[in-house]
C-alpha cells in the first residue's frame, strides 16, 4: 500500500497531508535494518491540505517578574524555618556567603527531623502536618497571561473563589494567573533571586532537553496557515526525545512517536487568524516528569494561541486552569525534602496557598475552587508527529497512590487501568522504601 | 525542465581548451587513434583492504570473530583504493597492528569455548600431539587463509611450525594457535598475491586458486568460499564452463551485494565519511548517525536500483526511491515512522530530490563543514563520475568572497563564484566544473533542501559539455545521457577488478566491456559476469623487466658489510 504523503518545504515546516501515519488512517510500521517499508511518497511541493507537526522545544511558566511582587521578600524554604527562632545576629551570621553551608543543613537537619516525627513519610504528602508561616506571594498586580473566565474580578465575585485578577502589562484585564500570584516570590520559581534563581526552570525545561519529557502538537486540516476558520489540534507526550543543538535550541524535523497512552492524547479544534493558531477550550493531561517524578500537567480549559512562523516554529502561550492537586504534585511535591530546604518553600505553605488562590472550578457542595489559574509560555520547533497502530493504544494512569500518599479516587481515570510507575517518569527509589515505615525507621536507627 | 543535448565533444573541447585540464574519455574507449595492444601485465600482489581483512576473517572463521586493531591506511591511485592496493606496502608499525590482530583471532579461534566450533578434530588431552589432526587443520585452514593449494611444500612446512610449537608450548591447542597466529600474520594472507605456472613456451597462467581469489575479492570482496577452492582445485576455473558455472552462482548470491558495496565505497570514495566534519552550530542535525547512516544509506540506494531492481546504471541519476533512518529524516526532512531501521521513501517527479547526486554521500560529502561548495562538488561529478581530471587550484588564490557568505552584495554562491571568477587564474578551471556545482545548490552543505540562501532565491541552471539544464534534475539528466557516464563506470570497474591502472593491453578489452555494457542495456550484473569471464581478467605474463634472482640473506650481508 502505498501512502499519500506530502511534505512543504519551502516553509521548512514540518508537514504532511495526512497524518504522519495516523493510526486511523495507516498501515503499522514494521520497519528492520534489512526489510524497509515500503515507500512513502515525499513532495516539496505546497499542497492544499496540510498536517504542521511541532515539538515544545520550551514549555515554562509565563512568570512576569518585577521589583514590586515580593516587597516583603521571598518565601521560607525549610533552611528559613530552621533558623528563624535563632537571635538575630545569629540569622545574619548565618546567611553570610562563608556561613551558608550550615544554614543549609540547619534546613536539612529540619527535613529529616519531620520525616521521622512522621515515620519516614514525606510532608508533602501531609501538609496539613505543620503550620508554617503563609506563604509569601506576589502583591503586585501585574502578570502575564489570559483573560480565562471573561471578568476582571476583584476577588468578590463567587466563582473567582476571592482571587483578584492581574492586569497584563499591555493594560488587558482580567488577567487569571494565580498560580503565578503563589509561585512568583519563591525564588526557585524567579530567575532574578540570589539563592536559587532560576532552578525550577532550569529543571522543567531541562527535562525536555534531556529527553525525559516530549510534547508534541498536531495541526490538522490547515488549508491556509495564514487564516483558517477551522483546524483540528492534537498535543501529545512521547517517549522519544526531541533534538537539542549545542546551544539548548530544538533541531527541527524530527520523527517523533506519540505515546500508546491515550490518556496524554488530547483533542481539540481551532483556528488560525493572521497566523496565529487559536484553540477552543479543552482538557488538557500530559505526561511530565523532571529527574524521575511521575508528575503530569492537568489543566482544564486549556486555550493555546501559538505563532506560527514562516521557518516552521511556532511561539506562544497556553493557558488554563490547573487542577489544584496535580498543580501541587506537578510543581511542588518534594518527595525526600531536598527542594523545600534549597528551592525556598515548604509544602505545607505551599498547599494552603494554592487553595488561598485556586480560582477554578468550585465544587458544588463546598463552593471551594478546585483548580488555580496559570499561562504558560511554549516555543516548539517543526516535527514530524508519528501515531503508533491503533491496535497498540492503551489507557492508563500511574499509580501514584503511595507516592503521593493518595486514594484510588483521587486519581483514578475512567477507563483507564492502573500502571506502576517506571523508567522515565517513574518515582525514585526512595518512594519504595517509605512504603515499609519499618523499614525506613530501622534505617534511620 | 529543459536539457538541450549539443556536439558532446565539441562541448567538451570547447571546454578543455585553455582550461589547464587533462580529460581524457575516449582515451581508453576506442574512440580515437590507434589500436594500441601489448602483452599482459605481470602477476600481481594487492594489500588486502579493511574491509576485505574484516570479510575474509569472517568467513573463513565466523562473523562472531572480533577484529580489532587499526589497519593501514588505504592508498588511493588513480581514483580508486583498489588500484592503490596493488602499489600498497605495510610499515613496520602497520606490520605490528596486524601481526596483534592475527593473535587475536587466533586465540578466539583456538579458545575453548570455541574449538568445537571451528575446529574439525581435537586431541584427548591437551599435552598430546596429534599430527593428523593438526594437518587436516592446516590444510583446511591454510587454503582458505592462503588461497592456494596447501600439498606438497606448504603444507609440509607448516606442519613442522605445528610440531616445533607444541615442543615449546606443550599445548596442542596454544600450539594451534600459533599456527593461525603466524598464517594470519603472513604476507601471503596479507596480500592477495598471484600464483602462476609456468607453461612449456614460457608463457604464465594463474593458478586455479589465484583465479578464485581475483573472482572473489572483485565478487564478493572476500575470501574464496568451499565451492570456489574446490572448483580451483579440481581444475574447473580453467575450463569455460567451469568458470561460467562459478561466477554464475556468485552472481546470483546476496554476498555479490558485499562485493558491489565495495566497489561503490571505492568508486564513490565513501571513506570519506569517516573523516566527514560539519559545523554544529550551522548544521545542528548533523551528526555522527547521520554521516554512519548517509554511507549506507547509498549503499541502499544503489543495492536497490542497480540490484534488486536491475536498472540501467544511469537510473540512479533520475531515480526517485531511497531509503531513510529517522536521524536521516531530520536532514530531508521528511516523516520516517521507524524508530530503528531503515524505510523507503519516493520523491514526486517535480522534486529535486531522489537521484545520487542528492544524496548526503554526495551532497555533504563534497562540500565545505559550514558551507556548501558548488566548486567541490562539480569538481567530484567530473572526476568521480565521469572519469575527467581537474587541475589542482594554482598557489596564492584568494579565497576571500567565496568564503564569505554573509556577503550582503554577493548573497549566493553563484554570485561569490561570478565574483571569484574575475580573476583570471580561477576563471578557466572554475568555468570547467562550477556550472555542475552551481546546479547542486539547491542543496546546502548537509544536503539539506533549500530554494533560497540569504534571501535571495538560488539559480541552479547552467550548461555543461554542450547540455544545458535548469535544475539539478536536468543535471541528472545530462549525467545519464552523457556517454562519459557509462564508460567512466566500466572503466573504473575494470580497474578495480583488476586493481591496476589500465595497460595498452586493456584498452581492446575495456572498448569491448563498454559495448556489451551498452548492449546488456548497462546493467550492473552483466558487466560483473563480463568482466569475471573475461580471458583479460585472468591473463599476466612474465615482467618486461627482468627481476634479478636475488638471495636476500646474501644481499643483507653485503649491505651490512658495505655499510661496516
Amino acid at each position: 500500500m502505498r501512502k499519500s504523503l506530502l511534505i512543504t518545504v519551502a516553509f521548512g515546516a514540518a508537514v504532511c497531508a495526512t497524518a504522519c501515519g495516523n493510526s486511523e488512517t495507516s498501515e503499522p510500521v514494521k520497519a528492520s535494518a534489512s526489510e524497509p517499508v515500503e515507500a512513502t511518497l515525499v513532495s516539496s511541493v505546497n499542497q492544499d491540505s496540510k498536517t504542521i507537526g511541532l515539538a515544545f522545544s520550551y514549555f515554562w511558566y509565563d512568570n512576569l517578574e518585577t521589583p514590586d511582587d515580593c516587597p516583603e521578600g521571598y518565601a521560607y524554604a525549610l533552611r528559613d524555618l530552621a533558623i528563624l527562632g535563632l537571635p538575630e545576629e545569629k540569622q545574619k551570621y548565618l546567611l553570610q556567603p562563608e556561613n551558608r553551608s550550615t544554614y543549609y543543613k540547619m534546613g536539612y537537619a529540619l527535613s529529616g527531623k519531620r520525616m521521622r516525627e512522621h515515620n519516614g513519610t514525606s510532608i508533602c504528602n501531609i501538609p496539613d502536618a505543620y503550620d508554617d508561616p503563609p506563604l509569601r506571594t506576589v502583591q503586585s498586580n501585574l502578570a502575564n497571561g489570559r483573560d480565562l473566565d471573561g471578568k476582571a474580578s476583584s476577588g468578590d465575585d463567587v466563582g473567582s473563589c476571592g482571587a483578584a485578577d492581574f492586569t497584563a502589562p499591555d493594560g488587558r484585564s482580567g488577567i487569571d494567573n494565580q498560580l503565578y500570584r503563589v509561585m512568583g516570590c519563591i525564588d526557585s520559581y524567579r530567575r532574578d533571586a540570589e539563592f536559587a534563581g532560576g532552578a525550577m526552570e532550569d529543571y522543567h525545561v531541562g527535562a525536555y532537553r534531556d529527553g525525559e519529557i516530549t510534547t508534541l502538537m498536531e495541526i490538522r486540516d490547515v488549508d491556509n496557515r495564514m487564516n483558517d476558520d477551522y483546524v483540528e489540534v492534537g498535543v501529545y507526550s512521547s517517549h522519544e526525545p526531541t533534538p537539542y543543538d549545542s546551544e539548548k535550541k530544538g533541531i527541527g524535523h524530527a520523527s517523533l512517536t506519540v505515546t500508546d497512552n491515550t490518556l496524554w492524547h488530547n483533542e481539540t479544534t481551532g483556528r488560525i487568524e493572521n497566523g496565529v493558531l487559536i484553540t477552543e477550550p479543552f482538557d488538557l493531561r500530559l505526561k511530565f516528569g523532571w529527574t524521575g517524578r511521575p508528575a503530569e500537567y492537568y489543566v482544564k480549559d486549556t486555550q493555546i494561541h501559538l505563532n506560527l512562523a514562516e521557518d516552521g516554529t511556532a511561539e506562544g502561550d497556553l493557558v488554563g486552569y490547573f487542577d489544584l492537586q496535580y498543580a501541587y504534585w506537578h510543581s511542588f511535591h518534594d518527595e525526600q525534602g531536598a527542594l523545600q530546604v534549597a528551592n525556598g518553600y515548604t509544602c505545607p505553605a505551599v498547599w494552603d496557598a494554592l487553595h488561598k488562590y485556586a480560582d477554578g472550578y468550585p465544587d458544588p457542595e463546598t463552593g471551594k475552587c478546585t483548580a488555580i489559574s496559570t499561562a504558560m509560555k511554549l516555543d516548539a520547533v517543526p516535527a514530524f508527529v508519528i501515531h503508533p497502530p491503533k491496535e497498540e493504544l492503551v489507557k492508563y494512569v500511574l499509580d501514584t497512590r503511595d507516592y503521593y500518599g493518595v486514594e484510588l479516587e483521587d486519581i483514578a481515570v475512567e477507563g483507564a487501568e492502573l500502571r506502576e510507575p517506571k523508567g522515565a517518569g517513574g518515582p525514585p527509589a526512595a518512594a519504595k522504601s517509605r512504603k515499609n515505615p519499618e523499614t525506613s525507621e530501622s534505617k534511620e536507627e | 525542465m529543459s536539457v538541450i543535448r549539443n556536439s558532446i565533444l565539441a562541448g567538451v573541447a570547447v571546454a578543455a581548451i585553455g582550461a589547464g585540464i587533462y580529460f581524457v574519455p575516449g582515451l581508453l574507449n576506442g574512440q580515437s587513434g590507434p589500436k594500441v595492444t601489448g602483452p599482459p601485465p605481470p602477476p600481481q600482489m594487492r594489500r588486502m583492504t579493511e574491509s576485505q581483512y574484516r570479510n575474509s576473517v569472517a568467513d573463513i572463521f565466523s562473523p562472531e570473530i572480533k577484529v580489532v586493531g587499526r589497519f593501514e591506511p588505504d592508498i588511493r591511485v588513480d581514483g580508486l583504493a583498489a588500484v592503490g592496493a596493488s602499489e600498497a606496502s605495510i610499515s613496520g608499525n602497520g606490520y605490528e597492528q596486524y601481526y596483534a590482530m592475527a593473535g587475536r583471532i587466533a586465540e578466539q579461534v583456538v579458545s575453548d569455548e570455541n574449538w568445537a566450533k571451528y575446529m574439525p578434530c581435537d586431541v584427548p588431552a591437551p599435552a598430546t600431539y596429534d599430527a593428523a589432526c593438526a594437518e587436516q587443520i592446516i590444510s583446511e585452514y591454510g587454503e582458505k587463509i592462503f588461497r592456494r593449494d596447501m600439498k606438497d611444500v606448504t603444507l609440509a612446512e607448516w606442519l613442522q611450525i605445528s610440531e616445533l610449537a607444541m615442543e615449546k608450548l606443550g599445548n596442542f591447542h596454544a600450539a594451534t594457535g600459533l599456527v593461525l597466529e603466524g598464517m594470519l600474520s603472513s604476507p601471503e594472507f596479507l596480500f592477495i598475491m598471484d600464483t602462476v605456472t609456468e607453461g612449456e613456451d614460457g608463457s604464465l597462467e594463474l593458478t586455479g586458486h589465484a583465479k578464485a581469489a581475483r573472482i572473489s575479492y572483485f565478487l564478493w570482496n572476500t575470501a574464496p568460499d568451499e565451492e570456489l577452492l574446490r572448483a580451483a582445485s579440481a581444475g574447473e576455473l580453467d575450463t569455460k564452463d567451469g568458470l561460467e558455472a562459478q561466477v554464475d552462482r556468485m552472481l546470483n548470491s546476496e554476498h555479490v551485494r558485499t562485493g558491489m558495496n565495495a566497489f561503490f565505497e571505492d568508486f564513490l570514495h565513501l571513506d570519506a565519511f569517516a573523516t566527514l566534519e560539519k559545523d554544529k552550530l550551522i548544521y545542528p542535525a548533523f551528526n555522527q548517525r547521520v554521516s554512519e547512516d548517509g554511507r549506507e544509506q547509498v549503499l541502499r540506494f544503489l543495492d536497490y536500483h542497480l540490484l534488486d531492481k536491475a536498472g540501467p546504471y544511469t537510473d540512479i541519476f533520475t531515480a526517485k526511491e531511497t531509503f531513510v533512518t529517522r536521524p536521516l529524516g531530520m536532514i530531508y526532512e521528511v516523516p520516517v515512522r521507524a524508530v530503528e531501521g531503515w524505510e523507503k521513501v519516493e520523491f514526486t517527479e517535480d522534486d529535486p530530490r531522489g537521484g545520487l547526486l542528492s544524496h548526503i554521500a554526495f551532497s555533504a560529502l563534497h562540500a565545505h563543514p559550514g558551507r556548501s561548495s558548488a566548486t567541490l562538488r562539480g569538481i567530484a561529478v567530473r572526476e568521480l563520475l565521469l572519469c575527467q581530471s581537474v587541475a589542482p587550484a594554482p598557489a596564492a588564490v584568494n579565497f576571500t568572497v567565496v568564503q564569505d557568505t554573509s556577503n550582503p552584495e554577493f548573497k549566493t554562491a553563484r554570485a561569490r563564484l561570478t565574483q571569484h571568477r574575475t580573476d583570471d587564474a580561477c576563471a578557466s578551471c572554475h568555468e570547467f566544473i562550477d556550472p555542475i556545482g552551481l546546479a547542486m545548490e539547491n542543496f546546502d552543505g548537509v544536503g539539506r533542501l533549500r530554494y533560497e540562501e540569504n534571501g535571495a532565491v538560488i539559480d541552479v541552471s547552467g550548461a555543461f559539455d554542450g547540455y544545458e539544464f535548469d535544475n539539478v534534475d536536468g543535471l541528472e539528466e545530462t549525467l545519464a545521457d552523457h556517454p562519459a557516464t557509462t564508460s567512466c563506470l566500466v572503466e573504473k570497474m575494470q580497474k578495480y577488478a583488476t586493481g591496476r591502472k589500465p595497460q595498452a593491453s586493456d584498452i581492446q578489452w575495456i572498448n569491448r566491456l563498454e559495448k556489451k555494457f551498452s548492449r546488456s542495456d548497462e546493467k550492473i550484473i552483466p558487466l560483473l559476469r563480463e568482466i569475471a569471464l573475461s580471458d583479460e581478467f585472468f591473463a599476466v605474463s612474465a615482467p618486461q623487466v627482468p627481476v634479478p634472482d636475488v638471495n636476500q640473506q646474501e644481499a643483507a650481508t653485503q649491505t651490512r658489510e658495505k655499510k661496516s
